[in-house]
């Protein structure tokens, strides 16, 4: 029954985001799972109804039905794909594709509570978890993440000035980053600095999803300092791989 | 009417525009004061008020049954108006409101004006001094945007990415003395110009925040002072208000009044004025007598001009509970890094069903949707919680069917999911 559960990267990770991928599905060896990943994933077409494009959406929706059928669960480390999933078919365009579906964040803080993953090694960083657009405000997840790094030993954690439902945007939302990729970033750097107030001693910034890891990336160059400019964006899964193993 | 490569030029001015702006680091700094400043007296407000909360979900039902009641609502207003001796016009098209003002003004007038967002979809002022009137807007940043020929950058402080010194050459030009970069001096200056011109003036001009169907009255919000005097000085008043500003009853509009003034961070206004009817005495005689010392003739116009048609759709509809307090935009992803350039005239994510319905058109709306981030924080703060991200999809979906989606959003987008859109 194992086999049921399907890992679906969504295209950010597939193309962009490659190691990334690697850690999440290292984390999956890790916790002793059979899953399957598919050859010819393609894409959730999030992307694409939020273009405007509801009729190609609804069109993808068959093909869809077709290859998930079958998995008893998607695990998707991509909020756009989890929200175009379990949201946006079934209560937008009609269309319940059947399995049920899981953001990572869910998926791996069930592991981690069923003992299948044990975080002992001390993860000694200094991090921030963003909240992403997708995944919080239109989704609801905002616990499991937080749950998830609070299980981390060793890991400092700095809080933003506006978290959870007041949390701010990182620009790369609302297919801004394609139309205006610079924009985006500009509005990254402006958050972070501005908004978030994120200190220059900060490692990392977490988060949750693939698109937020990209376009926080490209704000970063933009920021003031040399020590800003260095702070690295990581996904969950990255974080567990840490403190995976130890005594 | 959209012509697919007219649309891409629309798209790179805008982009052009949008560029520009997020690399003038005045504009920055005067927005990051005025947000800071903004969220400071909210919490103020609200926390010495916390009331308001639970009124602003009271008012967004309130709004939505006076929308699902247009008619009505407007019937009854027209009644009560004209039945206290005002007068009422309900205009279908900014033209027929335009029609209807021109003919209470006439070459050689000085009107004044104070701050009405409404009027901007009449292209009033311009109409105005074609027709060879002296036109003043009164409010000061309205004052200043008149002066620099642009555009407002923000509802309520439409002047909030000019600086002092700015600000002091167009003052300086238009009371003919050098002046200094100094605010109070730069008040006082257009204080003593716009004093005149309130004397001189015989027509005012102004908006409404609410108006109160059963009893016809209008309500008007402001802090300087100016509203008070373009209504009550010269000898005709004239409103303008869209359609959406009825409520049924005076208690209602009052419950607007206080959530909209808490939610532009004041815990009160310096000034709400209700206004009824022509000014009027019985003092002698018991004889009514209309133009005692504020003005003889007053005229409300209802401008309709789309809204009819946003309030038929469930989802647009909710574009007009919006009470124009400005919080979405002190709390947006955007606007802070290039101010009213996101939007047309009517600007930020809430812009873009305004500008789809009332003025612009989706070939203006289009560009904002597309900036939207839609990443919901708006909403969080919104006091009638418009779900803007619902009507930004839904401004996509109608520029998808026009297919003007932005051509490089659809190749960048091809690049990463793989997906090829034609057309």
């Amino acid at each position: 029954m194992a086999k049921d559960i399907l890992l679906w990267s969504g295209c950010v990770y597939r193309k962009n985001l490659v190691s990334e991928r690697e850690s999440i599905v290292s984390v999956f060896k890790a916790a002793g799972l059979d899953f399957e990943t598919l050859d010819d994933e393609g894409c959730c077409y999030f992307p694409i109804f939020l273009a405007g494009y509801i009729e190609k959406a609804k069109e993808r929706a068959d093909e869809l039905e077709k290859s998930l059928s079958g998995y008893e669960m998607i695990v998707t480390p991509c909020p756009a794909c989890y929200r175009m999933f379990k949201h946006i078919y079934p209560e937008e365009l009609g269309r319940n594709l059947g399995p049920e579906v899981l953001h990572t964040s869910q998926f791996f803080l069930n592991l981690i509570k069923e003992g299948k993953l044990s975080l002992r090694r001390e993860v000694k960083m200094k991090i921030m978890y963003h909240d992403p657009c997708e995944l919080g405000r239109h989704s609801g997840i905002y616990e499991e993440p937080r749950q998830i790094l609070s299980r981390i030993p060793g890991l400092e954690i700095f809080r933003p000035r506006y978290e959870r439902e007041k949390a701010v945007c990182c620009g790369g939302g609302g297919l801004l980053s394609a139309f205006s990729p610079s924009l985006a970033a500009k509005i990254a750097a402006r958050k972070l600095q501005e908004e978030d107030r994120v200190p220059e001693d900060l490692d990392a910034i977490v988060t949750g999803c693939p698109q937020c890891i990209s376009n926080l990336r490209a704000g970063i160059r933009f920021l003031k300092s040399k020590e800003l400019r260095e702070i690295k964006v990581m996904n969950i899964a990255q974080l567990i791989e840490l403190s995976l193993g130890g005594d | 009417m959209l012509n697919r490569s007219e649309m891409e030029k629309i798209y790179s001015e805008y982009l052009r525009q949008l560029s520009r702006a997020s690399a003038d680091r005045f504009l920055r700094l005067a927005l990051s004061r005025a947000i800071k400043s903004y969220r400071r007296n909210t919490e103020t407000a609200l926390k010495l008020f916390p009331h308001t909360v639970e009124l602003a979900e009271k008012l967004r039902e309130i709004k939505e049954y006076s929308l699902l009641h247009i008619d009505e609502l407007i019937s009854q207003a027209k009644d009560m108006i004209e039945d206290m001796k005002g007068h009422f016009f309900l205009a279908e098209t900014p033209e027929q409101a335009m029609e209807y003002i021109s003919d209470l003004v006439k070459p050689g007038d000085v009107v004044v004006k104070s701050k009405s967002l409404t009027s901007e979809e009449l292209h009033i002022n311009e109409k105005l001094e074609e027709m060879g009137c002296e036109v003043y807007e009164t409010d000061l940043g309205e004052f200043l945007i008149q002066r620099l020929g642009s555009k407002p950058m923000h509802i309520l402080s439409p002047a909030i990415h000019v600086p002092r010194e700015r600000a002091a050459e167009v003052i300086s030009k238009a009371v003919g003395k050098e002046l200094p970069p100094d605010i109070p001096v730069l008040v006082g200056e257009v204080r003593k110009l716009l004093r005149k011109k309130f004397f001189e003036a015989s027509v005012g001009i102004s908006g409404a925040n609410v108006i109160a169907a059963e009893t016809g009255s209008v309500f008007i919000i402001e802090n300087e002072g100016n509203a008070r005097l373009v209504t009550g000085l010269p000898e005709k008043h004239i409103v303008i208000a869209g359609i959406e500003k009825l409520v049924p009853t005076l208690l209602d509009a009052m419950i607007a009044v206080e959530v909209t003034s808490r939610y532009a961070n004041y815990k009160a206004p310096a000034y709400v004025s209700m206004i009824s009817c022509p000014s009027k005495t019985g003092d002698i005689e018991k004889q009514t007598t209309y133009g005692a010392h504020g003005p003889k003739e007053y005229h409300v116009v209802l401008l309709d001009n789309g809204r009819k048609e946003m309030i038929k759709d469930p989802v647009y509809r909710q574009a007009l509970y919006c009470l124009r307090c400005g919080g979405c935009m002190y709390n947006c992803t955007v606007y802070p890094l290039v101010a009213g350039n996101f939007g047309y005239i009517y600007m930020g994510g809430i812009g873009a069903p305004l500008t789809r319905f009332l003025l612009g058109g989706l070939e203006r709306a289009a560009p904002i949707a597309y900036t939207c981030t839609m990443c919901g924080r708006c909403v969080e703060h919104c006091p009638m919680r418009i779900d803007v991200p619902k009507i930004i999809q839904k401004i996509r979906e109608e520029a998808a069917r026009a297919g003007i989606v932005p051509e490089r959003l659809i190749e960048n987008l091809g690049g990463i999911t793989g997906v090829k859109i034609g057309g």
